[in-house]
């Protein structure tokens, strides 16, 4: 015999307001990624080889499109991560098969496949596509498993809150699911950005895996610039670029991810 | 009302049945304590009341109205005391202002207008279970189901809390269904107890006492010795 609820239960209709995070969103980052897509694709036309003749502005310029590249690699992997995360935690079933196919594939090197994903992007003549995928692919395993992590911990009590005022769909993941993982999703992304960084000095060297390619053949950004000046003895100007790198980094640790864990602590169940 | 019939629980995988045959009517303004040792089944009939769970088998007649207050607030850290109070309204489709104007009578009734702007780390445990009550309140329910909500608080506060309790349930008209582990919270709260035991209805205790209950009155610690006797029999 089945349950039958004679009584109908709430099932509110939930209507989507804006949230803050949204607005954040909406009225910050789009803009953002935005001028900088378009700053970056206009530099890409501009000077597509390495510079022989570094200067600072060609340093920045080079910092900027490194900093373009993870940021669009770091939307990417936050876009599928946050999907897949959920795909995972959907229930027992989907978490026992997928959990260990996903740590399976994280603990492949993605710098494996490099030489084959070059190929395929430079058949393409989409250079710059190459180094953001596997730059995607370096962060988005950092993001997927922090957000795993953040999704078990939400107290059963809290997703009952959800369920008892009718918030189910969008509106749940808006409003209790997003924030409760949100000191997940900053720990997973500072991990995700740092690995990132580490693997722009081979991310950006792509005449290395290319059957007769050149230096001509890598694409600008801090990365190579480093690259070649180590290749080519160049001390004064790997000195630059590494001390501009490393301020770089400190930066946005300063600017951006001391603030978010500061932020992301008002998140965190007691 | 809340109605119960032939309600069975099995989770897969485990031989033996959570609940079994559970047969229960609570009528309106009744305030009912569900007691029990631990693992007898009290939170989970509570669940399947609210649709957290379904049961196995059975048939439950419940009004739409129906709200929760969990043992642990269950309070979300980024909201304030307002916004927390305020999330079923704003569930609801409620704008953020309406939403803020209609709870204030309820953080009045639960002595938290002073708070509203604060956030749940701010705050003492027994302002987070207030502020829990508040949210079930807001959206104005015919039941108001409770688990365990006092069962981490100190004495005082208990006490402060079991009053607010006995004051909202006569002045909102609810219909009460709480679970509690305490005989003593049972007999000064309740009109009724209901002890279950290894999963079915063991026994139920009509409590002839009137408000407010003096807990080292005789009639009162005859009763609890009556039902210790059978919560451990």
């Amino acid at each position: 015999m089945a349950t039958k609820h004679i009584g109908t239960h709430h099932r509110h209709m939930v209507s989507f307001s804006r949230s803050r995070a949204e607005g954040l969103y909406t009225l910050v980052l789009v803009p953002l990624v935005v001028v900088l897509v378009a700053v970056f694709f206009m530099h890409q036309y501009a000077e597509s080889v390495a510079p022989s003749h570094i200067t600072i502005g060609i340093l920045l310029y080079a910092l900027t499109a490194t900093f373009v590249r993870l940021f669009i690699a770091y939307a990417l992997a936050l876009a599928c991560a946050l999907p897949l995360a959920m795909l995972i935690t959907q229930g027992k079933g989907a978490e026992h098969i997928l959990l260990p196919f996903f740590d399976v594939m994280q603990s492949v090197p993605v710098l494996a496949f490099f030489p084959v994903i070059i190929v395929f992007f430079a058949h393409y003549g989409l250079y710059s596509g190459a180094a953001i995928f596997i730059l995607f692919l370096s962060m988005l395993w950092n993001i997927v498993f922090s957000l795993v992590g953040g999704m078990h911990s939400i107290p059963q009590d809290v997703k009952s809150v959800g369920k008892i005022f009718g918030v189910k769909g969008f509106a749940y993941a808006d409003r209790i699911l997003i924030p409760s993982v949100f000191p997940y999703l900053v720990t997973g992304s500072l991990l995700a950005w740092a690995q990132g960084w580490n693997i722009i000095t081979v991310a950006e060297v792509l005449h290395t895996y290319l059957p007769g390619a050149t230096a001509a053949s890598d694409i600008v950004g801090i990365g190579s610039i480093l690259v070649h000046a180590a290749a080519n003895s160049d001390e004064q100007t790997f000195e630059i670029a590494i001390t501009v790198l490393i301020g770089a980094i400190a930066l946005i640790n300063l600017l951006v991810w001391q603030k978010l864990l500061k932020y992301a602590e008002r998140f965190k169940f007691e | 009302m809340i109605e119960l019939k032939n309600i069975h629980k099995q989770y897969p995988g485990v031989p033996k049945e959570t609940l079994k045959d559970i047969n229960l009517a609570v009528q309106d303004e009744e305030l009912v304590c569900l007691i029990g040792p631990s693992g007898c089944g009290k939170s989970t009939l509570l669940q399947i009341i609210a649709n957290l769970e379904e049961a196995t088998s059975g048939t439950i007649e419940v009004p739409d109205e129906m709200s929760m207050v969990f043992q642990s607030g269950a309070l979300l850290p980024w909201l304030t005391v307002e916004q927390n109070a305020a999330f079923g309204l704003t569930a609801k489709g409620k704008n953020k202002k309406e939403a803020a104007r209609e709870v204030k009578p309820f953080l009045a009734m639960v002595g938290l207008t002073e708070l509203a702007q604060k956030y749940p780390h701010e705050l003492s445990g027994g302002q987070r279970q207030r502020v829990g009550i508040a949210r079930a309140l807001a959206i104005k329910p015919r039941v108001l189901l409770l688990d365990e909500p006092f069962s981490a608080l100190d004495p005082k506060t208990t006490h402060e809390l079991h009053e607010d309790l006995l004051k909202i349930w006569r002045e909102q008209k609810l219909t009460i269904l709480m679970v509690s582990h305490l005989i003593e919270e049972s007999v000064s709260l309740a009109d009724r107890i209901v002890l279950m035991k290894d999963g079915v209805i063991a026994d139920t205790f009509k409590v002839p006492l009137t408000y407010p209950r003096r807990e080292n009155g005789l009639p009162f610690h005859e009763l609890v010795q009556k039902i210790r006797k059978e919560f451990f029999k």
